[in-house]
């Protein structure tokens, strides 16, 4: 284990060498402070992903230096690909649809600030990529992550200006290793709607901390997936500002997982205005030694009257060295809301497993078949066919392996 | 309905009715805290060594503790040398029977209603009734004495039984648990003792009724309650306090020991001072509450009426570590004004087929903040267990809070465990059928909040139900239209 000070002396080291040093170094001063999460941190309990970073100091890596690519680019067929090789797009594509603009920002130092990967995400990235839509866009944009050989920070905006329409799947890198540090930001404006889906697929040697912050005006809609399957930590921080009113959030996700892998998904569902929905939806499957968390917040402000907030978070342990802790959490201060929350941890029915053994399946395809169900119940409801089909396809090929 | 009216009326239209304080001549020990103040009360109660030492064990661990900050509550710091850690009514020398107990103290209690010797003749009741931190009358003591029944104060028991006491203190909340558990460990000064024998169903309710009556003491009682194989108790527990200006600590502990086949149902009727509308005075309430399930197919339900206390923090839970063993909790917690409150329980799975189940009723008024916060852990060995629980709110105006945080923790592929939690208000519909049938907007209230509470309310025993559903409506009084 390393010394917080020999940690913090090698980022300040990194980031006072640079021309946007000052910028960067307040940021990582504000990290400092805040210092890597240990298991006395109530948000990082059950996630040891300080203690992995505090082994070495590995994931430390000059800016200065170019990444290498350790990997082809995976484009989904029909999408506007976008590859990026840590954390920076690689191609932007002259040919964008109307209304569709993307570019880099290598000036945003706009983090949130209450997360300490989040300030680091802010001091160590290199820019910034800008999505912005003034018109509805009806293909969906891919941003593909290359494997890459070094540590990264990536950041992305999403601006859906009033009345317009954005789709984005995101893949991170299939491989790599130590650390990837990403943050998303985004605001929905009024009328507007986003829709957005990523997928967590990665190496057991690559830790991943995912900061996204989702701010929406009224009478938007979103509506986010996040899909978990491999990986070393995987921890999700999603952030939903719902501050106009009449706006609706759907949060979905999923997390599949087995061997070693440690899936955690904090989501944060804020009501400030009244007359808004939320929905959200978390399922997970695991198996072998893994471990899932999910740690659902939603809160409720004094003025927010006539908000409907549900929330439901199901779990399968398919192993006795597989793990779950979940804290779904609800805080209320209007008293004219309807607000629940539920959630459960079991196994796979017993009858429908005989129903199906009985009719000549074998255990393997009677559990895939099973899980799969479970799954889908959380795919089905993505009301974006072409992200719904893709997401379904991946689910399948995951619990066909899980199973 | 029109019977029942008049009551609810009477009751809502009342302020905290135990508000008054007793002309008791006591005893105390200096304010302040440190190793000599521990020494004084052991050697005040004629302690053996053990004990001593095992105070003066839990004081040092304390000094090394820190006060818990996770609470969802708010309150200035607790000067813990500006309290005075032990008085007692000053008596001539001990009662040998209820007849030459203090009148004075008599007359206490039965303005509180237990009447201790209406009670040793009328109802089916034992109580043991302390007063500050000491136990000062218990009844029906040689009628369980027969039965092999021991039930008394917390000193006569170290004094009598000190190989029970020896075994058990301690085992199932040790003294370095927590900040306040260590702090009760070090200076408690009196409480309730109670063992069952084996095969013994306890043939009437045992009951402790505590009372803050001097100024600036804290009061820190434990009860040790052991259950032997096979055996049954029903347990009852109410409180209350004079109004105070300044807010007076109250951290007590309370064990259960079940072995197995054993059963054992705890009940709380909380009714500190609350504290003015204003948020001024009142108890702060913070308790370690904790039943062990040792033995197979053992049992241990805990149900609570949380209603007064300025701050109210305890988490009444079980530990189930015999295999079949059951535990239950069932609470309703009312906060109004400034009330907060942060209560739950937990469910510690251990052994294999354990159940647990959890309903929990929590409803804010006024600015009060009201959170649950309970924990279900399933441990890797806990075959086939299964918890279900129930955590509803209930808000009544808009600048009150409710929260819920509920920790779920599996570790075991077999288990089955089921959270659910809801909001809602009173709906202006029932409150206008209410009206409409001539029941006031007050009465409505309590009838409607009385029937949300009623599935933990049909758990306590008949006489504490009267005094919960009466206490419900008078906490919430005023707090609609």
């Amino acid at each position: 284990m390393l010394k917080s000070e020999d940690i913090n002396s090698s980022l300040q080291k990194i980031v006072l060498g640079l021309s946007d040093g000052s910028s960067r170094s307040n940021l990582l001063d504000r990290f400092i402070q805040h210092g890597l999460p240990n298991n006395k941190n109530e948000e990082y309990k059950f996630t040891p992903i300080g203690q992995s970073l505090s082994k070495s100091t590995d994931w430390i890596n000059d800016l200065t230096k170019q990444a290498s690519q350790t990997g082809q680019p995976e484009p989904i067929p029909g999408t506007i690909p976008i590859a990026l090789l840590g954390g920076v797009p690689l191609n932007i594509p002259t040919q964008l649809p109307e209304g569709l603009s993307i570019y880099t920002d290598n000036h945003d130092w706009s983090v949130n600030l209450e997360d300490p990967f989040a300030l680091l995400n802010g001091a160590m990235r290199k820019s910034t990529l800008v999505i912005k839509a003034s018109k509805p866009i009806d293909q969906v944009i891919h941003l593909d992550h290359l494997p890459c050989s070094v540590s990264f920070a990536g950041s992305i905006k999403i601006v859906v200006l009033k009345d317009s329409s954005l789709s984005i799947i995101e893949t991170l890198p299939t491989n790599g290793s130590d650390f990837c540090n990403l943050s998303l930001s985004a605001e929905v404006q009024e009328s507007a709607s986003l829709n957005f889906a990523v997928q967590q697929s990665t190496a057991s040697t690559l830790n991943v901390v995912y900061n996204a912050s989702i701010r929406q005006a009224s009478d938007s809609r979103t509506e986010t997936f996040t899909l978990t399957t491999d990986g070393g930590i995987v921890r999700n921080n999603f952030k939903y500002l719902v501050d106009g009113e009449s706006a609706e959030a759907n949060v979905f996700g999923l997390y599949l997982i087995g061997g070693k892998t440690l899936a955690d998904n904090h989501t944060v569902v804020d009501h400030l205005v009244p007359n808004a929905n939320s929905n959200e939806l978390f399922k997970g499957i695991m198996a072998d030694q893994s471990r899932g968390i999910f740690n659902g917040k939603i809160f409720v402000r004094q003025d927010a009257q006539k908000t409907n907030a549900f929330q439901s978070n199901r779990n399968i342990l398919l192993s006795d060295k597989a793990t779950v802790n979940t804290k779904p959490q609800l805080e209320i201060w209007a008293d004219d809301v309807k607000c629940s929350h539920g959630c459960t941890t079991g196994q796979l029915d017993d009858n429908a497993m005989f129903y199906l053994r009985s009719r000549g399946i074998d255990r393997k395809s009677a559990q895939a078949m099973l899980l799969n169900a479970f799954a889908v119940e959380v795919v089905e409801r993505i009301n974006h066919p072409f992200i719904r089909e893709w997401a379904s396809k991946k689910v399948a090929e995951k619990i066909s392996i899980l199973g | 309905m029109a019977k029942e009216n008049p009551i609810l009326e009477e009751v809502t239209s009342k302020d905290y009715e135990f508000g008054w304080v007793s002309n008791i001549e006591a005893e105390s020990a200096p304010k302040g805290l440190n190793e000599d103040i521990v020494r004084f009360i052991s050697a005040k109660k004629q302690e053996p060594e053990w004990l001593l030492e095992w105070r003066l064990k839990s004081f040092r661990h304390w000094q090394t503790m820190e006060e818990p900050r996770w609470p969802n509550v708010n309150y200035p710091a607790i000067n813990y040398q500006d309290i005075i850690y032990y008085s007692a009514p000053k008596k001539k020398s001990t009662p040998s029977s209820l007849e030459e107990v203090d009148p004075e103290l008599l007359k206490t209690f039965e303005k509180l209603g237990i009447s201790l010797t209406e009670q040793k003749r009328l109802t089916g009741i034992a109580v043991d009734a302390v007063l500050d931190s000491v136990s000062v009358a218990t009844t029906f003591k040689e009628k369980l004495g027969e039965m092999g029944i021991i039930f008394c104060s917390f000193s006569e028991a170290v004094r009598e039984h000190p190989d029970l006491i020896k075994k058990y203190l301690g085992s199932v909340v040790p003294a370095s648990d927590n900040y306040f558990a260590a702090l009760n460990s070090a200076v408690f000064s009196d409480g309730s003792f109670c063992y069952i024998p084996k095969g013994v169903r306890c043939p009437m309710e045992l009951s402790t009724y505590f009372r803050i009556n001097a100024a600036n003491t804290g009061q820190f009682e434990r009860t040790l309650i052991v259950a032997d194989e096979g055996s049954y108790v029903s347990y009852l527990e109410g409180c209350t306090a004079p109004m105070r200006d300044e807010n007076q600590l109250h951290a007590a502990v309370v064990e259960i020991y079940a072995m197995a086949n054993a059963e054992v149902k705890y009940s709380t009727v909380q009714n500190w001072y609350p504290g003015n509308k204003e948020g001024k005075g009142g108890i702060y309430n913070f308790v370690t509450k904790r039943g062990l399930c040792a033995g197979n197919h053992a049992k241990i339900s805990w149900t609570q009426v949380e209603t007064g206390s300025a701050i109210t923090w305890k988490y009444p839970s079980c530990i189930l570590k015999g295999d079949h063993s059951v535990g239950e909790f069932y609470s309703v917690a009312v906060t109004n004004n400034l009330q907060q409150a942060d209560t739950g329980t937990k469910m510690i799975h251990i052994g294999k087929n354990t159940r647990s189940r959890i309903v929990s009723k929590g409803i804010s008024a006024g600015k009060s903040q009201n959170s649950y916060r309970g924990q279900v852990h399933i441990m890797r060995r806990a075959e086939n267990a299964r918890n279900f629980s129930q955590c509803d709110s209930l808000l009544m105006g808009d600048r009150c809070g409710a929260h819920t945080f509920p920790y779920i923790d599996v570790e075991n592929p077999t288990a089955r465990v089921e959270h659910e939690a809801t909001t809602s208000k009173i709906g202006e519909d029932q409150i206008f059928y209410c009206l409409q049938r001539g029941i006031d907007e007050e009465s409505a209230v309590a009838l409607i909040v009385n029937g949300y509470a009623k599935e933990v309310l049909n758990q306590l025993p008949m006489e504490f139900a009267v005094e919960a559903q009466k206490l419900l409506a008078l906490t919430l009084e005023g707090s609609v239209g």
